[in-house]
Formats: structure tokens, C-alpha cells, sequence
């Protein structure tokens, strides 16, 4: 059956974009999280045709079909779990014209976000969502994930940017949701499917907002002698009534893995450092750096440092940016989490995955979008030695039932995918899930689209006895 | 704690529910002439229970906030949440409050303002509830600045149509965790289910705000960083300013008109025929050159949003149509809200996503019982 599906494909796409040589199967089999996957072929359509078209043939073959973009994904949203056909969304990248009045432009999926930001920049507009990922992930995997970034803390998280999405829906049919005009009548199937990891269907194009680049920036640099003075700041900041545009926070041991990798000049004495940066009016971002300072300094920041130019700025951001990296050159393995939690429980939070950290012996680091109480704490390792990923898995889950005991989530920004899928039910009660399953359902009632994800298994709970009536 | 209000008109259905649920509030249906009954449960549960036997009896439910927006369909229950209505938790400090579906706008944005908060919800009607504004998805003034009011909505809890109680999303400003059902029940208008609590985020106000009258609406949107609203009425085009008093005596200077302080936002009647044209921000010089044309009561023009609302005395289905057919065709809709019309007279004909919104629809409410037909094309 695979043969045959693969020779059709063939047919429809020519041989060169479908790829089931084993190296490239290899590639395709994960993301860039810890579960892999099966994959039959990998297809790369040119056209929302060519995918509608690609969906039609998996259906008449019974296959399960699983969208990708650049896959960077962390929760193994792009890998399928049963054997299936990636459909690989890179190369529908075109940008249209930019409505420079309504600020919108209609971009392919596998648009990476940094170029679009790079394209809008002469029109002095950008998409605000920007994940430390920026530079290869697409719009496509961020209206999957609903992407955060940094810059989300004040804008929102990608859903706030996406006016309306081109959908080849899981039979193949093509439908718009969302509009360029604001307030489509109708259910807004728009806002589920941004954020559902590419299982109600494949997005083929996306009309996106686009916001004006600030008249003035700064971002400041302040050290902290200890993660809880750090963490406090954060809470109150936003207890003062001011969202910066970013706050994110680094603790000491990151801070020395960044700044062997890119010297971005981040001090080296302090316990913690939190990377802040307003924007607005020249007159509003010198009195919120003013207001950012002082609440640092009641909080015995050891060191406040603004950036004075661009330069600079963008050397401090480049810290930030490359931490992750910075982490993979320093350990073989790393596993990365991604729970959020109410900000007024920050301090205790991290006080108390410090101790599981501690407590089976591992080697934690944090880099985190603190404003927004989304954590990362990174566990580096090395899979190799006897027992330690077990270890990281045990600490992994103690460290969600903290933030979920707090009052907080499994993710922030990065997905359920197949990683977290088993334990929506921490969060979400049988009838919770249920509900949601009734979402996928009128999508996907054959299950076909990107299957297993998200939902753990008989979430549809109430299918044997056909509902509590 | 056994409460009837006013229980004098006993009907078959008012029996019927009074016998189940004793300790449940209701009343014989006076402010709405399209319900014989209106019942206030507690809580979201108590909605749950009432919706399960609505089921077993085959009445019909109409959930139903301040009523405002309530125009139809005929249903044997009115459904209110006025009795879910104090604050449940707010957070002052994580700028999150959760209230009950049946708070007034008006109460939620007292409490809020305390603490120099605001839910930016639509400023123009306090007595609407939550419920109701988050359920019909509506948005004010302030969305260029701040976003529509779904942008906020980060938890609901609903009674579904199938009779089960349901949360979706969380008391959190960040959280991708399943699919967000939450969004799905923003601009629902009641048809899946009846919300019962909201989350919503918060934003903190600025200590400075002014109403700025200026010529060109155009260049203001362009001049200006992130202005809260520019606004056109049949009195001029106004931009609304926030932030520091520096920012906005800036703000003011650049635009160079005269300035009133705070936020002067257009007020009017109710009319008896409201109607929204909805375009692609771009387009709205031409949106308001139509409307105008038609003489409305009154006209608010959203740029940047690309709305138009305006009041009419009585409908005019040829002039409306036409107005419909031209924003149609440019992606966009005319939405009207008037007693008895059809479907297809407030909505205009459904979009290529009929299907999926069916199936949604079919999913939640199996039975059809809430709000049938609220939707375009009839869901
Ligand atoms: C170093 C590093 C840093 C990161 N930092 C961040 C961060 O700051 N914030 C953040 O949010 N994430 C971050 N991520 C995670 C990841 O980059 C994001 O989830 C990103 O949105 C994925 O984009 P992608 O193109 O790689 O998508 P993929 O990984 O290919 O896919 C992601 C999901 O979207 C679906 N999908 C992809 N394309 C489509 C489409 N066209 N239609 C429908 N569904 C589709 C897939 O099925 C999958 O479920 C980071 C990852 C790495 C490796």
C-alpha cells in the first residue's frame, strides 16, 4: 500500500518532492524535541492545491497525514506516531503585498519568522511573536503552536497576529477562517485553530497583523544577587501597572554557558540577570526605564545596565537568543520544559524546582519569559550515563506538579504534541477533555490528521454509551 | 434559600422545573415576550442540570445576559445568569480577575478601576454582562490599542448543550495547553453552551488620556504610536491618546488640534435597527462614504478596525442589502440586529466554513435546545 501511495504521490508532485529515502526518512522522523517517529514520505507541495490534493490522495489510502514547517517543534507536535505522510510546508513562502493601512500581509507558511520581520522592516512594521527559534522556525509551526516569544508579553501570543488562515481541512477541502475584515460572523474557528499543532488541518497561507516598530527602545540589563530578587522584581513590575515589551530572565549558571558561547558582556558575579526592554515614545520609554530601575534597586539589583545604542541592544539579545544553543555546545543532551504559572508565584516556583533539581542531582539552568510566568527550566545531561534520563524524567514531572499545584499549566508556548499529551489529565478533568475532543471531532471526524496528539487517548469519553443523555 | 420571584403565572414548564429544582430562582418571562420562563441558576452546575432536563422534556433554552443583545429565537426558557454574578478571584497582581458570567461590565470595570485595571470591555453599555459581552464576542473602542475582547479571554467555564459542565483554558496571560474551547465560546452567542464564569486579563491604565480633535484620520493613524482609538462620527474624526502625561502632551502637540482631557467616546440611543459594517481596515473611508449615503441616526467609524456601526429608524432590507453585497465583496460583512429578522437578513449568507460550524455545532448542542438558528446560515 505504502509503494502505491508513494508512486501516486509521485504522479502528482513529480519524484523529487516526495522523499522516502531512508536518510531523508531519517531527518524527517523528529523534531526538535525527544520523541521520534514514523514516517512513510515526506511531500514538499508549491501550491495550497498540491496539498489539498496530497490530503485527498492520504485519505483515499487511509493515512495519516502530519503537517510540518520547519520543525523546531520541542513536544514532537510534527512527528508522526503511526506511520504517516509528512507534509513539509517550507516551500510555500511567498509574502504578498503589504497593506500598509491595515497593517496585514497574506504570507505561505513556510515564510521564516525572522525574514518577514526582516521583509517589514522598510515599511517600519513587524510580526510581533518572536521565539528564540526565529531563525528557522516558519509561520506555519507558530500558528501551530500559537508561538510565544519575548516580545509576546505585551502583544500576545501569536493568535493575537493572526487575522485569518487559508485551511485545507482534514478531507481536503479548502476554507478560510478568520477574515481581512474584522469580527467573521460565525463561530471563530480561527482562534482554535491557531494552537492546535496542525491537527484540525493544514494552514496554507496566513494573513497576519503586523505592528508599527516603536519611535524609541531601550533595554536594560540588570544583575540581581539571588534568583528570588530577580523573580520578585518580575512580580513587581507588573504589579506596578507596567507591561514592558519583554522580561525575561537568565540565572547564573546560563548566564556563564552564554557567555562563553557569545560574550554579550552579561555579569558574571550576579545569581541571576533579567533582560528588560520598554518601548513607546521617547518621553514614555525614559520614565518606564526610570520606574524598571528603581524597582530593581528596592530589590538590590547589584547592576543596571542600558544598552546605549543598537548595537548593543542587539548584542544583549543575542544572549538571549542563543541560549539554548549555548546549552547544546556545553552538554551532550539537554530536555527543556515549558510550564507556566500565575507571575505572583514566581518566587516560590523556582525556589521549589531549584530543590527537586537539587535533590536528584542534576544540573538545571533557567532562561525564561519571566513576565509572563512561562519557565524554562533546561536540565542539561548525558543520555549515555546509566539512569539519567530516567532521573531527568522523574525531576521533569515533579517539576510540572509544582506549577500545576501553583495554579499553572503544562505549557507556555511550546505545545502538548505527543511530549505532555499524557498528561492533559493533570490539568483538565474527563469532561474538560471531552469537550475539546468534540473540537477535533468536527474537523477531523476520520482522525486522520496528524492523529495521537494533543488528547490522550479515550478523551472522547463519553463515544460508548453516546453521550451522558 | 427557596426562592421564586414573582411565581404567580405557573406554566407547564415553570412546574416542571420548579419541581426539579426547588431551590432555583425564576420568574414568569415579562422582559421577554420570546421565553415563558426565566431561570436564574446559581451556579454552572445548576445551568448543567437545567439543560439536562430542557433535554429530557424537549424545551428549548435561550441563555441570556442583560438581554440586550437578545433578539431571538423563540425558546421555552430564558436562561440568565444573573445569579452567577459577583467577582470569584482577582488577582491584582497577575492582572487576571475571574467573575461570574452574570456581572454588569459596568460593576466588573468599578472594582477594577480601584486598582487603575480595566478589562477593556465595550465602553459604551456597563449594564451588559460578561457572559453576554464575551458570549457575542463584542469589542470597544479601544480594540486598535488593545485588541478585541477575545484577546483577554483566557478561561471560561460553560454548561455544554449536551448538559455537561466543562473549563477551558486558564487562569493564566500564557497557556497553550489543549485546545482553547475558551475561544471557541467567545462570539458563540450561546449556541454550544452557557458560560458561567470568565477569566480575563487585565491591562493597567494609564495615568493620562485625551480626546484629540483632528482632521485627517488618515494621518493620524500614521503619526501616532499605538493611539487607543481614532474614531469618525458625523461630528468629526477623533483620536483618543493614552499613557504618561509627557506622552500625551506629545501626542497632543503632534497632531496639533484641541484636545480635550480623558476619553470623550461617542454615546447614543438605542436605535431600533443597529448594523455593523465590517472591511478590511483599508477600506473604511469607503465603508463610511456608504453609510453615510444611507442617512443614518447616527454613524461611529472604527480606523484602523475597519467598523462602522450605525442606528436606522426602521429596516430597509434593498439599501442594507446593497451595503452587504459591497462588503461581501470585499471579504468583510454587514451584520444587523433588529427584532425578526432572518438569519440571512443579520448575518447575510453563512461562509465556506458552514459546514465545520454545523458539525461544531452539532457536536455541543446535540439536541438543538440553545439558541437554534442564532448563527449564520441558521446553526
Ligand atoms: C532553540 C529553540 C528555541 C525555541 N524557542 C521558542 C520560543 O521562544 N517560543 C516558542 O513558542 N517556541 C519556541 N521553540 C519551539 C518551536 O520553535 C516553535 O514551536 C515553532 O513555532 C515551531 O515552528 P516550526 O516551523 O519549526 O514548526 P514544526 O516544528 O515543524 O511544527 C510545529 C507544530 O505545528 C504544526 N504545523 C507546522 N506547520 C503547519 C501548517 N502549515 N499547518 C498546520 N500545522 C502546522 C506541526 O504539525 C506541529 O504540530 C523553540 C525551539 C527551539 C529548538
Amino acid at each position: 500500500m505504502a509503494m502505491s501511495l508513494i508512486a501516486d504521490l509521485e504522479r502528482l508532485l513529480g519524484s523529487d518532492r516526495v522523499r522516502h529515502h531512508p536518510l531523508d526518512l531519517a531527518v524527517f522522523a523528529k523534531d526538535a524535541g525527544v520523541v521520534s517517529g514514523h514516517v512513510i514520505a515526506a511531500v514538499l507541495p508549491d501550491t495550497t492545491q498540491e496539498v489539498a490534493a496530497v490530503v485527498r490522495l492520504a485519505n483515499q489510502y487511509d493515512t495519516p497525514i502530519v503537517p510540518r514547517g520547519a520543525g523546531t517543534g520541542l513536544a514532537g507536535g510534527a512527528v508522526p506516531v503511526r506511520p504517516g505522510l509528512l507534509v513539509v510546508l517550507t516551500r510555500l513562502a511567498s509574502i504578498g503585498e503589504v497593506d500598509t493601512v491595515g497593517r496585514s500581509v497574506w504570507v505561505g507558511p513556510g515564510v521564516v519568522n525572522l525574514d518577514l520581520s526582516r521583509k517589514m522592516k522598510p515599511y517600519g512594521l513587524h510580526f510581533a511573536p518572536d521565539p528564540s527559534s526565529q531563525q528557522a522556525c516558519t509561520i506555519g509551526g507558530n500558528v501551530g503552536t500559537n508561538a510565544g516569544g519575548p516580545h509576546c508579553l505585551a502583544d500576545g501570543t501569536t493568535v493575537a497576529h493572526i487575522y485569518a488562515a487559508e485551511l485545507v481541512t482534514p478531507t481536503g477541502e479548502v476554507v478560510i477562517v478568520g477574515g481581512d475584515a474584522p469580527d467573521t460572523p460565525g463561530l471563530d474557528l480561527r482562534a482554535v485553530v491557531v494552537g492546535s499543532e496542525g491537527t484540525l488541518g493544514i494552514v496554507t497561507r496566513v494573513l497576519v497583523r503586523l505592528m508599527q516598530d516603536p519611535p524609541d527602545v531601550a533595554t536594560l540589563l540588570i544583575g540581581f544577587p539571588s534568583v528570588e530578587s530577580a523573580a520578585t522584581t518580575v512580580s513587581d513590575v507588573i504589579a506596578s501597572g507596567l507591561i514592558p515589551a519583554a522580561l525575561e530572565m537568565m540565572d547564573k549558571r546560563m548566564v556563564e554557558a552564554v557567555e562563553n558561547f557569545v560574550h554579550a558582556g552579561y555579569p558574571l558575579d550576579a545569581e541571576a540577570v533579567l533582560l528588560a526592554e520598554v518601548t513607546g515614545t521617547p518621553a514614555s520609554v525614559r520614565s518606564d526605564t526610570q520606574r524598571i530601575s528603581a524597582i530593581a534597586q528596592d530589590n538590590r539589583a547589584i547592576d543596571v545596565r542600558v544598552a546605549v545604542d543598537i548595537d548593543e541592544r542587539e548584542l544583549l539579545w543575542k544572549g538571549r537568543k542563543s541560549a539554548f544553543g549555548a546549552v547544546a555546545q556545553a552538554a551532550p543532551d539537554y530536555y527543556l520544559h515549558d510550564t507556566v504559572v500565575p507571575r505572583t508565584r514566581l518566587v516560590e516556583v523556582m525556589e521549589r524546582i531549584y530543590e527537586i533539581a537539587d535533590r536528584y542531582g542534576l544540573t538545571m539552568m533557567n532562561v525564561f519569559h519571566a513576565g509572563d510566568g512561562n519557565l524554562h527550566p533546561l536540565v542539561a545531561f548525558d543520555a549515555k550515563e546509566p539512569g539519567a534520563l530516567g532521573r531527568v524524567q522523574a525531576a521533569a514531572r515533579e517539576m510540572v506538579l509544582v506549577s500545576i499545584e501553583a495554579g499553572g499549566s503544562l505549557s507556555g508556548e511550546h505545545g502538548i504534541g505527543v511530549e505532555k499529551r499524557d498528561l492533559m489529565p493533570l490539568v483538565f478533568s474527563a469532561a474538560d477533555l471531552d469537550a475539546q475532543a468534540r473540537i477535533k471531532e468536527a474537523f477531523d471526524p476520520d482522525g486522520l490528521m496528524n492523529p495521537d496528539k494533543v488528547l490522550p487517548k479515550g478523551s472522547r469519553c463519553f463515544d460508548a454509551s453516546g453521550g451522558p443523555l | 434559600m427557596f426562592r421564586r420571584i414573582g411565581w404567580s403565572a405557573v406554566t407547564d414548564i415553570g412546574t416542571s422545573i420548579s419541581s426539579s429544582f426547588p431551590e432555583i430562582a425564576m420568574e414568569p418571562s415579562v422582559t421577554t415576550a420570546r421565553c415563558e420562563i426565566v431561570v436564574a441558576p446559581r451556579t454552572v452546575d445548576e445551568a448543567a442540570q437545567v439543560i439536562r432536563h430542557a433535554t429530557e422534556h424537549g424545551f428549548s433554552i435561550l441563555p441570556i445576559g442583560s438581554g440586550s443583545t437578545m433578539r431571538e429565537p423563540r425558546s421555552n426558557i430564558a436562561l440568565s445568569t444573573s445569579s452567577m454574578a459577583g467577582v470569584i478571584e482577582y488577582q491584582p497582581d497577575d492582572l487576571t480577575i475571574v467573575v461570574g458570567a452574570g456581572m454588569s461590565i459596568g460593576d466588573l470595570e468599578d472594582v477594577l478601576a480601584d486598582r487603575g485595571h480595566s478589562a477593556v470591555l465595550p465602553e459604551s453599555s456597563p449594564s451588559r454582562t460578561v457572559g453576554g459581552v464575551v458570549a457575542s464576542g463584542a469589542s470597544g473602542y479601544a480594540r486598535l490599542r488593545y485588541g478585541p475582547t477575545r484577546d483577554r479571554v483566557l478561561e471560561v467555564t460553560m454548561a455544554t448543550g449536551y448538559g455537561d459542565v466543562v473549563r477551558a483554558g486558564g487562569r493564566l496571560v500564557k497557556n497553550v495547553t489543549g485546545y482553547d474551547l475558551s475561544r471557541l465560546a467567545t462570539g458563540s452567542f450561546g449556541s454550544l453552551g452557557v458560560i458561567g464564569s470568565v477569566c480575563l486579563k487585565l491591562w493597567p491604565m494609564a495615568p493620562a488620556s485625551r480626546t484629540v480633535r483632528v482632521d485627517n484620520a488618515g494621518s493620524a493613524l500614521d503619526r501616532l504610536y499605538r493611539p487607543v482609538a481614532i474614531l469618525e462620527t458625523g461630528e468629526g474624526v477623533s483620536a483618543y491618546v493614552h499613557g504618561s502625561v509627557a506622552t500625551v502632551e506629545s501626542d497632543v502637540a503632534l497632531l496639533g488640534g484641541t484636545a480635550v482631557e480623558g476619553f470623550d467616546w461617542p454615546c447614543h440611543d438605542q436605535p431600533p435597527v443597529y448594523a455593523e459594517v465590517r472591511v478590511p481596515a483599508r477600506m473604511i473611508d469607503d465603508a463610511l462614504v456608504r453609510v453615510r449615503e444611507i442617512d443614518p441616526l447616527w454613524f461611529v467609524g472604527q480606523h484602523g478596525v475597519g467598523i462602522v456601526e450605525f442606528g436606522l429608524s426602521a429596516h430597509d432590507d434593498a439599501v442594507l442589502e446593497s451595503l452587504r453585497l459591497w462588503a461581501q465583496g470585499l471579504g468583510g460583512s454587514v451584520v444587523v440586529t433588529a427584532p425578526g429578522l432572518s438569519s440571512r437578513q443579520r448575518w447575510g449568507s453563512p461562509g465556506n466554513t458552514i459546514e465545520l460550524q454545523q458539525r461544531m455545532k452539532h457536536l455541543f448542542d446535540p439536541e438543538g435546545i440553545l439558541n437554534r438558528g442564532v448563527l449564520p446560515g441558521g446553526v
